[in-house]
């Protein structure tokens, strides 16, 4: 079920309830989204919500390999209202996922553009403000992941983080299962290794 | 073969298990999406918004305005090329006087200017100026088939001749004859006897080989060139909207 609550100051908030999608066959996905892109492109509001809860972990996920910590949450809000803005550009509906994945990237690189004059809160000053004391190993952890090549972070992340299974990362984000396989697990390797180094310079 | 980093079937790695539950403390909490009023229907306003009766109006300007242009540039050049095609369509008939030859007097002969290199009937004009050096027998020869060109000039110029554009080449001859004249100019010493050509056209027109255009003849010709220009940069400019139009359409 999805509620569409009109609140002062002429927002309206979209609340979803099925967060755990699971992941379906790829084919089928995309009917669904094409069905639910047409759906919005037709002014229903409610679409929008199914595609926010399907892809709100994808969004959420490659933002976290790119911008700060405490960034991420605001900054997803505003890819959707990119995503609905420019959502009659989008050519073939049913590759929602990938358009959405592009945009994704586009703008944490433009929130990197914006943020360079500024003083930069580095990841470590931005994590411990914002992070809570049982989260303080989990963002030491990603952090560690975002010092992987860039290709290994984005998978591993929607991985560990997101939750998500192989399959699932490669049928949204629209690349090829065979590399996200690879990436993931070329990633873990390097991230052991990490982890092994991180640990030994902390006994010793 | 199960693989549960990958697909999360069989059974799960140690470490990985672990990075699952300490990282999974940092996933996505879902909050509901706000999304401004105007938001949802400014996708459609745009589309919406200008008033059908205009849309439609500039969508079929353009096309109208790109046809035109394509009317008009195609009776430029075909005007072009019938004006260019009507000159050669007329004899061209070299009047070329030849004297000074060593003991072979004056002698005045109308030939026909060969348009094509297979034409054997007509007489060679470049033989003929090269014939100074050629022996006693050979110069009889070339007299004798002077003679029957004269005739043969007759007949012709009494028969209307047809020059196809295949192998009506005005200007490479123009410029044939425009070289040869001034190889002679270079040779005084031959100069005397050089024969002087001029084409005489059927109507009676005499045109000299290098003879330039009249300050009239060339004013037309470069508005002719501009008009076709600016047609051609008029088409272009249609055709880009065009473009731009399909790609705002889609």
């Amino acid at each position: 079920m999805y509620e569409v609550e009109a609140t002062t100051g002429g927002m309206l908030h979209i609340i979803g309830t099925n967060m755990s999608a699971e992941a379906s066959s790829p084919k089928l996905e995309n009917n669904a989204d094409a069905a639910l892109v047409a759906a919005v492109r037709a002014g229903d509001r409610d679409a929008f919500g199914r595609l926010y809860d399907a892809y709100s972990r994808m969004v959420h996920g490659i933002l976290l390999a790119r911008v700060p910590y405490g960034e991420v949450d605001d900054l997803v809000q505003d890819v959707f209202l990119v995503a609905l803005r420019k959502i009659d550009a989008l050519r073939d509906a049913g590759s929602f996922g990938p358009w959405l994945a592009m945009i994704t990237r586009n703008r944490a690189m433009d929130f990197h553009r914006r943020t360079r004059d500024t003083a930069e809160l580095t990841d470590d000053i931005a994590t411990t403000a914002n992070a809570a004391a049982p989260e303080a190993e989990a963002v030491e952890v990603l952090n560690l992941i975002r010092q992987l090549p860039e290709a290994y972070r984005e998978p591993l992340i929607l991985r560990f983080v997101e939750g998500m299974t192989g399959p699932e990362i490669a049928e949204r984000t629209g690349l090829a299962p065979a590399s996200v396989r690879v990436n993931i697990h070329r990633g873990m390797k390097l991230l052991r290794e990490r982890l092994g180094e991180t640990k030994y310079e902390r006994e010793h | 073969m199960s693989d549960y980093l990958w697909d999360k079937t069989g059974e799960a790695d140690e470490d990985v298990a672990q990075l699952e539950n300490l990282l999974g403390a940092l996933k996505y909490q879902p909050r509901p999406l706000e999304i401004p009023a105007d938001a949802m229907p400014a996708t459609k306003t745009t589309a919406t918004t200008m008033p059908r009766n205009t849309r439609t109006a500039t969508f079929f300007s353009r096309p109208r305005l790109a046809l035109a242009a394509s009317l008009v540039l195609t009776l430029l050049a075909g005007l072009w090329l019938v004006t260019r095609d009507s000159e050669p369509r007329k004899d061209i008939v070299a009047k070329v006087e030849q004297g000074g030859a060593p003991g072979g007097g004056r002698q005045t002969d109308k030939v026909v200017v060969p348009n094509s290199a297979t034409d054997q009937s007509a007489p060679n004009v470049t033989d003929r100026n090269t014939g100074k050096a050629t022996d006693d027998k050979t110069h009889g020869a070339t007299q004798k088939s002077s003679t029957a060109a004269a005739q043969q000039l007759k007949a012709q110029t009494e028969r209307p001749r047809i020059v196809t554009a295949s192998n009506a080449k005005p200007h490479r001859t123009s410029r044939q004859l425009l070289a040869r004249r001034q190889k002679l100019q270079t040779r005084p010493e031959e100069n005397v006897s050089a024969p002087r050509e001029e084409i005489v056209l059927n109507d009676g027109m005499r045109l000299q080989a290098d003879e330039p255009l009249t300050p009239q003849q060339r004013e037309a010709t470069e508005q002719l060139m501009f008009a076709l220009r600016l047609t051609s940069a008029k088409l272009n400019y249609a055709q880009r909207e065009m473009r731009e139009i399909g790609r705002a359409g889609k």
